[in-house]
């Protein structure tokens, strides 16, 4: 068996492998210990500094350190001090990064010894390398950042830019065609109307591409959402659409989800309106349908149209992608990239079920992240 | 007084179990026995019913399953466990043929207490429920608050210049469950941040400070300007927030500890994003119905007002210390 002063020493040999900073301060702000980790960092040897005040051995301390000291010897009490409001708290160094002093996280406690006399351990953690990782990250984000604003308004920008001169062709298409007046012949008129035609789908695509890149940028905020009043609003603005097609929509009772509900009702509204849309001679027959399928709510849409083919099912989500069938249709097939857009900020998925042999039946499910705030919100 | 035996063939093991059996079932009677044969014995030679029992299922002779199989023909209203460190199914799917509840090794308060529930058994509540705090306490400690959270807006005053206008109130202490603190503040699922710090002394327990998602983001953009969602926190910006919670708590304990003339010492800070049931539960090891001394608090910065939520947990025996010192203090004024 040791003696207890060779039992201590073992415990003095094995404390010199810590990896992390202590100091022991008694009621007076003395140090009694010191241990080998602040030896490196400091320079200072413990014999050097053992018995002399915190205070002079390192003589600018913050008063806010000084006094965090204070109240721990008094408390006693614990306490922490973070880089985010005293980024160096005692003059340390890590020979890696010589430039600056080393970046700590340092944890007071204050505690009693048998007789009652206050002191306070100050442990201190190098955090060099984390502060490091933090400011290439925030770095990153400042540039990722910067690049999303260039791309959208290089996004604005080619859409308005390029609708200009679209509209100086369409009207000098026009003109000419007023101009010519009735020596029109028949194959002028229809290469006019080419040109015509042409520019007005290049204009719609240029409309698209601004709403697909605002859709990307979309911030969501989530809140308990009844389908069922959001796809009420959506059938009311597309009344026309409705009452002229002679489209009969029914509907499953719809859930109440978790979604940013502007979002949630430009899906509906590009579903349904597709599902009115791409019927060939035939009365629309639209089923908006829900169901509960691994502890999930799986809404979608069931039409009777054209019908999308298996190989095309995953291709009709990207932008401009038309199905093969769908020349003679309007639009620019950009309403399914928007939605896949939207349920992925939605943590969701969206697909066309393969098992629907007649028509098509588009389904979705939501799973937004359970914190409660958007970043950007504003301060109140 | 609920009947609980413990087989085990490990010293230690039933030392360890007893303990945490201890902490959920405060003076339930416990006997030990050091094999399956053993326990039998005791069992045929006990005079009262046994309410529970948790059998390990590596031991010398029988095991744990035979050992619980004939356990429960002698006593069948007892709810019986078997405590394994073998993660197989199989070995689970043994237990539950005959009827044996599951615990996993190592076993803390939370396993056991969520092991009763699957076993239909009400864990006992560590707090009296029907404790409520009188007019002059609530009086006393919300005094005793309100010049801690007033010397903690001076410290704050002095992290960041901006912060000089930081104004802290408590308009209200009350001695709630600790299920009804977490509904005061967030819906279940949704994470909460806070700050714990244990306190001991003639009374201690843990202290919380939590704000929603929401108001810790407020007050993480307010105190060191970041635009961080609460799951993407860096390491600063949760520093930053454990240190402010700190202050706030240490200011409110050293205060309500010279009023009340106790020390009362804290331990180091940590910083917990989970929800408020899990946090203020101490993960599992405390009972919803436990009582928590609650203080809203609130947080008024020059941009705005936040709320705050300031909670105290404490066992049953700390809580009447507390109050006793609160009321030397009213009888001493």
């Amino acid at each position: 068996m040791l003696s207890p002063a060779e039992l201590a020493s073992v415990v003095e040999r094995a404390s010199r492998f810590a990896p992390i900073g202590q100091i022991v301060i008694d009621a007076r702000q003395r140090i009694v210990a010191w241990n080998a980790w602040m030896e490196r960092a400091s320079k200072l040897a413990a014999a050097d500094v053992l018995g002399a005040p915190l205070t002079e051995v390192f003589d600018e301390l913050s008063p806010r350190l000084v006094q965090t000291l204070q109240r721990a010897l008094e408390g006693p009490v614990s306490a922490v001090l973070s880089r985010a409001f005293l980024r160096h708290p005692f003059p340390l160094w890590n020979e890696q990064f010589r430039d600056r002093p080393m970046a700590q996280s340092v944890t007071i406690n204050g505690f009693r010894d048998p007789r009652g006399d206050p002191y306070c351990v100050i442990s201190i953690s190098d955090v060099s390398r984390e502060a490091q990782r933090e400011a290439l990250l925030a770095h990153s984000a400042a540039e990722l950042e910067h690049r999303n604003e260039q791309l959208d308004s290089f996004a604005r920008a080619a859409s308005h830019d390029l609708r200009a001169p679209l509209n100086t062709i369409r009207s000098f298409a026009e003109l000419l065609r007023e101009d010519l007046g009735v020596q029109l012949d028949a194959t002028v008129e229809e290469d006019l109307r080419f040109i015509i035609e042409g520019v007005d789908r290049m204009a719609q695509m240029v409309t698209a591409m601004l709403e697909l890149a605002r859709a990307e940028r979309a911030e969501a905020s989530f809140a308990e959402v009844a389908c069922d009043a959001v796809v009420d609003e959506v059938l009311e603005q597309l009344r026309a659409q409705v009452e002229s097609s002679g489209a009969v929509i029914t509907r499953d009772p719809l859930p109440k989800v978790r979604a940013d509900a502007v979002l949630l009702r430009q899906v509906f509204q590009n579903l349904i309106s597709n599902a009115i849309k791409f019927v060939r001679d035939e009365t629309p027959v639209i089923h908006i349908t829900a169901g509960r399928e691994d502890e999930r709510d799986v809404i979608g849409v069931r039409d009777n149209g054209i019908g999308v083919a298996p190989d095309a099912a995953e291709r009709v989500f990207a932008p401009f992608e038309r199905l093969p069938g769908a020349k003679d249709f309007d639009g620019c097939g950009i309403g399914l990239s928007i939605c896949r857009r939207v349920i992925a900020q939605h943590g969701g998925a969206i697909w066309f079920d393969p098992a629907c042999d007649r028509g098509s039946h588009v389904r979705f499910y939501l799973d937004p992240p359970k914190r409660a705030p958007s970043p950007t919100a504003p301060v109140t | 007084m609920p009947k609980i035996l413990l087989v085990d063939d490990s010293r230690i093991m039933l030392r360890l179990v007893g303990n945490v059996v201890a902490e959920v079932f405060p003076g339930a009677e416990m006997e030990t026995a050091s094999t399956g044969e053993e326990a039998l014995q005791k069992v045929r030679d006990m005079g009262q019913p046994l309410d529970l029992a948790l059998i390990d299922y590596n031991m010398p002779g029988m095991n744990g399953i035979e050992c619980g199989a004939q356990l429960r023909t002698l006593q069948p209203q007892a709810k019986l466990a078997l405590c394994t460190a073998n993660a197989q199914n199989a070995v689970a799917q043994r237990a539950q043929d005959v009827g044996l509840g599951v615990i996993h090794k190592p076993i803390d308060a939370a396993g056991l207490r969520s092991l009763l529930e699957s076993l239909g058994v009400a864990a006992p509540t560590t707090a009296s429920p029907e404790l409520e705090l009188t007019p002059d306490q609530v009086d006393a400690l919300k005094e005793a608050f309100n010049l801690g959270v007033g010397q903690a807006a001076r410290s704050l005053g002095q992290l960041v210049e901006a912060a000089g206008e930081i104004e802290l109130s408590v308009p209200d202490v009350q001695l709630i469950p600790i299920g009804d603190l977490c509904r005061a503040v967030s819906a279940e699922d949704v994470p909460v941040c806070a700050v714990e710090q244990t306190y001991t002394g003639p009374f201690g327990g843990s202290a919380y400070l939590i704000y929603s998602a929401e108001e810790s983001l407020q007050l993480a953009r307010f105190m060191i300007g970041s635009t961080a969602p609460i799951d993407a926190l860096s390491e600063m910006e949760s520093d930053a927030l454990c240190e402010i919670g700190n202050i706030v708590l240490n200011a409110c304990i050293s205060t309500f500890g010279n009023m009340f003339g106790v020390e009362i010492g804290t331990g180091t800070p940590r910083i917990l994003n989970d929800t408020a049931i899990r946090v203020l539960t101490q993960f599992g090891r405390r009972s919803l119905d436990d009582r928590v001394l609650y203080l809203r608090m609130g947080f008024s910065l020059l941009e705005g007002q936040l709320e705050g939520h300031l909670g105290f947990t404490m066992d049953v025996a700390a809580l009447a210390v507390l109050l006793r010192h609160v009321d030397e203090f009213l009888a001493g004024v």
